[in-house]
């Protein structure tokens, strides 16, 4: 079975109507970000108490929030979440401002509050989890995750401008803002919370993407090596080594959007947030590395190339010394006018044909 | 390579018995994480500012894990891990333990549901250790966090029995539980796992046969007793059970500096309290907020304790009996003698238990704690006064506590979620490349094996967000195998005979394969260096994933085509 037989895709010249896409894409997400007044922090980042009820009957939401603010935690935020019929409701307050030894009790003062309130029709609840995370503990959390962030986007910028060349790390890492740019803004628009787990997926997709487009990456440098002669342009090499690509980029994708959904239908409640961040992860990161990855390549090198190119094959005759005679000439050739080469190239193509 | 590929497969093969050695039993081979299983995280920080002048902040925070650690332990709460985290910091994991009191359904017989499968709907099935089924409605009578101590103590005829102290809604419960339901069995289920099945003994029912447990109130009502034919060692074993739904929380946080001072009868309180307070005098107060003037001198503290114990007067009321060592007892002689007729105070974390009348001087160290308790707050305060003073106070800064409920509920979807996400996996494979993707489905289980295996050899703990670590690592380990027979393809469509067209497919997919999973590692590096525990675990099974993921592609799904070309001439590859 075969989805994709040499495919002749030409996405260099796509890449006018990705960049809108992606332009498109990214502003909807700033857009969002900017409406909502910054993506929605979770109580790992904020700090706050959070605990969830699981209750016998489906309890009154303003009944809680009434009980509440007669104990002084009008401010909580209360919602019921997961499946109608599961009964669950989380409560949440902040606990700025507010003395650690009186954060600690705050829980216990919430389960006991809400018990007394339901006690009379006899709709029990059980916790089902329960959780505070002083302001300081909030901040450092905050600042762990951005550090990671910073740390591993270094991490990589250096990993793949020692394997590749810098404008191949440029043009990933471009890949990687992009794609972390808009999950942040898809999540912002679907009203997801910013937590931990999600810093983790959003470092996963960072992993992800790259991963996609370090394949494409590899492909395009080995053809520079073989093709140079025969297919010449830089915008050739690139259309090709994606073209090559291809079929294994979407089956990966594939079989890790299939185990992404599966989590993201099945997995829990506790885990949607993060599998969501994955499924636009994996979307995205696909996407990004034959649209965006490479194109930046491509506009890179675009002012240089033809020097470039001149300066690589002279390096190729030098190393493979009984050079074939027809691209020597070739190459005597070109070096007169860069107009004239790059026409000479799309002949070569189409020889080839 | 092809010359070695026996010797690797017989590598491979010791690998593949070697790991199902390590995870079998998983239940007891994988260590799992608290949100997993349920459990409480403490992360509890010095307050530096109160330390005593001289004091190391190390010393401190040394001794207060120790102390920590018994107060714990008396609680009977198991494999606790105390940890430092930095300077200033202790963290606390507890495991939870779920213990659930429910009615045994006696009407209908297990064994005919069991075997025509029916389960009545509000009814639900457990076994005991060994193996015996019972049927059990699904309402909880009783949760284990309502009980507050649970000890065994030897009756008449040297006959071992629990005595098991509830909280008072919990013994308003059980009161209720027990007009109705005399007569009847009960099933204490501890982890899922029937521990023991009394019958409930009000008054009226008095039939005994040697078998049976009893459960029955005693007084004061918070009090329960549960009598049977107990060796010592079941007695023992059932305790510990019980004590588990103990919460820890406030026990470890307090300070528990006790402190006895005496009252300054001559000055006056409400002078004191309008800011003229005597040089040498201090204001605390007590849990009603009435204010006593104390002279500031710190006569004798909870150091000197040697024995602390629960009693109950004559009212039902408990109280605590402090024995003090020799060198205490001589001073609390001491004071007790040159000051007859004055009161002494016992304070307890700044706050004043209570303020005794010094009839006579007290020779033996003996010394009472009255107070407004129950059986427990008598008790907590006993272990804290028993496992002595935090040396400097903690806050609690992080507490995270996860109910086993929510963490069973977590594995089962994860679990079924990554059942679902590799079924599809392998059916795809193998459709799409045919035998080929058998080799590669075959390869997909060894790495989730060996992933498994090699989390129990490192004894890492797994967390939710690890489970959907392996279960990412289904969907990306193909990878590795799909550029391996893209390449082969590749390789074929360009005439090549089957032979050749693997080997150049696995040489030129090594480096890609390689470079894409180094940049995966790399993140995964970085959680593990920044993340907290949950993510942490997300981050081992990750790297753990792409390791064994690399092996399984390259060396092991290699092997087996070798052996399969081998063998004999292949003129068409199934790919």
């Amino acid at each position: 079975m075969r989805f994709f037989k040499k495919t002749q895709i030409d996405f260099i010249k796509l890449r006018k109507i990705a960049f809108v896409l992606s332009g498109v894409l990214i502003a909807a997400g700033i857009a969002s970000l900017l409406i909502k007044g910054g993506p929605k922090m979770g109580l790992d980042f904020t700090g706050g108490v959070e605990t969830h009820l699981k209750f016998i009957k489906s309890p009154s939401i303003s009944r809680i929030r009434n009980a509440l603010s007669t104990v002084g935690l009008s401010e909580a935020i209360i919602q019921q979440y997961g499946r109608k019929k599961e009964n669950l409701v989380l409560i949440r307050t902040g606990v700025k401002g507010v003395s650690p030894a009186f954060a600690s009790e705050m829980s216990t003062k919430i389960e006991q509050t809400v018990k007394e309130e339901f006690k009379k029709e006899n709709n029990e609840f059980t916790v089902l989890s329960s959780e505070l995370i002083g302001p300081k503990v909030g901040k450092e959390i905050q600042q762990k995750a951005i550090i990671a962030l910073i740390i591993s986007l270094v991490g990589m910028l250096i990993y793949i401008a020692l394997r590749f060349e810098l404008r191949f790390a440029v043009g990933a890492i471009v890949a990687l803002c992009h794609d972390v740019f808009i999950a942040v803004g898809v999540l912002c628009i679907g009203n997801f919370e910013f937590n931990l787990p999600i810093v983790a997926a959003l470092l996963t997709i960072i992993g992800y993407s790259l991963n996609d487009t370090i394949v494409i990456y590899d492909r395009i440098r080995e053809n520079l090596k073989t093709y140079r002669k025969k297919v010449g342009s830089l915008k050739d090499i690139l259309n090709l080594s994606i073209n090559q690509s291809l079929s294994r980029t979407i089956i990966t994708s594939l079989t890790t959007f299939v185990v992404v959904l599966a989590l993201f239908l099945w997995g829990g409640a506790v885990l949607h947030g993060f599998a969501f961040a994955l499924l636009v992860g994996v979307i995205i990161g696909t996407y990004s590395s034959a649209f965006v990855a490479a194109p930046v390549v491509y506009a890179w090198r675009k002012k240089v190339e033809i020097e470039k190119i001149e300066v690589m094959r002279r390096r190729a005759k030098v190393a493979k010394k009984p050079a074939p005679v027809k691209s020597a000439a070739a190459d005597a050739k070109n070096k007169t006018a860069s107009k004239k080469v790059s026409r000479k190239r799309k002949g070569g193509k189409k020889k080839k044909r | 390579m092809v010359k070695y590929s026996k010797w690797i497969m017989l590598f491979v093969i010791g690998l593949i018995v070697l790991s199902i050695w390590a995870i079998y039993p998983p239940q007891d081979k994988i260590k799992l994480g608290l949100d997993l299983k349920g459990g409480t995280h403490l992360v509890l920080e010095a307050d530096i500012t109160k330390l005593p002048p001289g004091a190391s902040i190390d010393d401190a925070v040394t001794t207060a894990i120790e102390t920590i650690r018994n107060r714990v332990d008396a609680l009977g709460l198991k494999e606790p891990t105390i940890t430092r985290q930095g300077k200033e910091r202790i963290i606390v994991d507890i495991a939870a333990h779920s213990l659930e009191f429910k009615l045994i359904n006696e009407k209908k017989d297990v064994n005919d549901i069991l075997i025509t499968g029916k389960i009545p709907p509000e009814n639900e099935i457990f076994y005991d250790e060994k193996g015996n089924p019972y049927l059990v409605e699904k309402k909880i009578l009783l949760s284990g966090s309502r009980i507050r101590d649970a000890r065994v103590e030897i009756g008449s005829e040297n006959k071992s029995y629990i005595l098991l102290s509830l909280d008072s809604e919990g013994a308003d419960i059980f009161s209720q539980l027990a007009n109705k339901y005399g007569g009847k069995k009960l099933a204490i289920i501890f982890d899922s796992i029937v521990k023991c099945t009394p019958i409930i003994k009000t008054r009226e029912i008095e039939e005994k046969s040697a078998e049976d447990i009893f459960i029955k109130v005693s007084s004061p009502k918070e009090n329960l007793i549960i009598e049977g034919n107990f060796t010592s060692r079941e007695a023992s074993d059932l305790q510990s059970v019980l004590k588990s739904g103990t919460s820890p929380v406030d026990i470890i946080k307090q300070m528990a500096l006790l402190e006895f001072k005496l009252l300054d009868e001559k000055g006056d309180v409400n002078k004191a309290l309008q800011g003229e307070i005597p040089p040498q005098d201090q204001v605390l107060y007590d849990l009603e907020g009435r204010p006593y003037l104390l002279k500031k001198e710190t006569l004798l503290t909870g150091k000197s304790i040697t024995d602390t114990r629960v009693q109950i007067n004559q009212w039902g009321q408990p109280y605590i009996t402090l024995t003090l060592d020799k060198e205490g007892a001589k001073k609390f002689a001491e004071i007790t003698g040159t000051h007859v007729g004055e009161r002494l105070a016992i304070i307890l974390d700044n706050v004043v238990k209570s303020a005794p009348n010094i009839n006579e001087r007290i020779p033996d160290g003996k010394a009472v704690i009255e107070g407004n308790f129950d059986m427990e707050s008598a008790n907590k305060l006993r272990i804290v006064l028993e496992s002595g003073a935090l040396p400097v106070p903690f806050e609690i800064i992080q507490n995270t506590t996860v109910g086993p409920s929510l963490g069973r509920d977590s594995i089962q979807k994860g679990f079924f979620a990554g059942i679902i996400g590799l079924i599809v996996v392998i059916i795809f494979m193998g459709i799409y490349y045919k035998k080929a993707g058998l080799i590669a489905d075959t390869a997909l289980i060894l790495n989730l094996l060996f992933l498994m295996a090699i989390l129990a050899a490192l004894k890492a703990t797994l967390t939710l967000p690890g489970i959907a670590g392996i279960i990412l690592t289904i969907g990306m380990s193909v990878d590795a195998n799909v550029i391996i027979f893209e390449r082969i393809r590749e390789e074929l469509g360009a005439e090549r005979a089957p032979r050749p067209a693997v080997d150049a497919g696995y040489n030129r997919a090594l480096i890609t394969i390689l470079d894409a999973n180094i940049t995966t590692l790399i993140v995964a590096l970085v959680l593990f260096q920044f993340g907290t525990g949950p993510i942490k675990g997300f981050a081992t099974t990750l790297s753990i994933g792409i390791l064994a993921s690399m092996f399984t592609a390259i060396i092991v799904t290699r092997v087996i085509f070798n052996l399969f070309l081998q063998k004999r001439p292949v003129k068409r590859l199934s790919i």
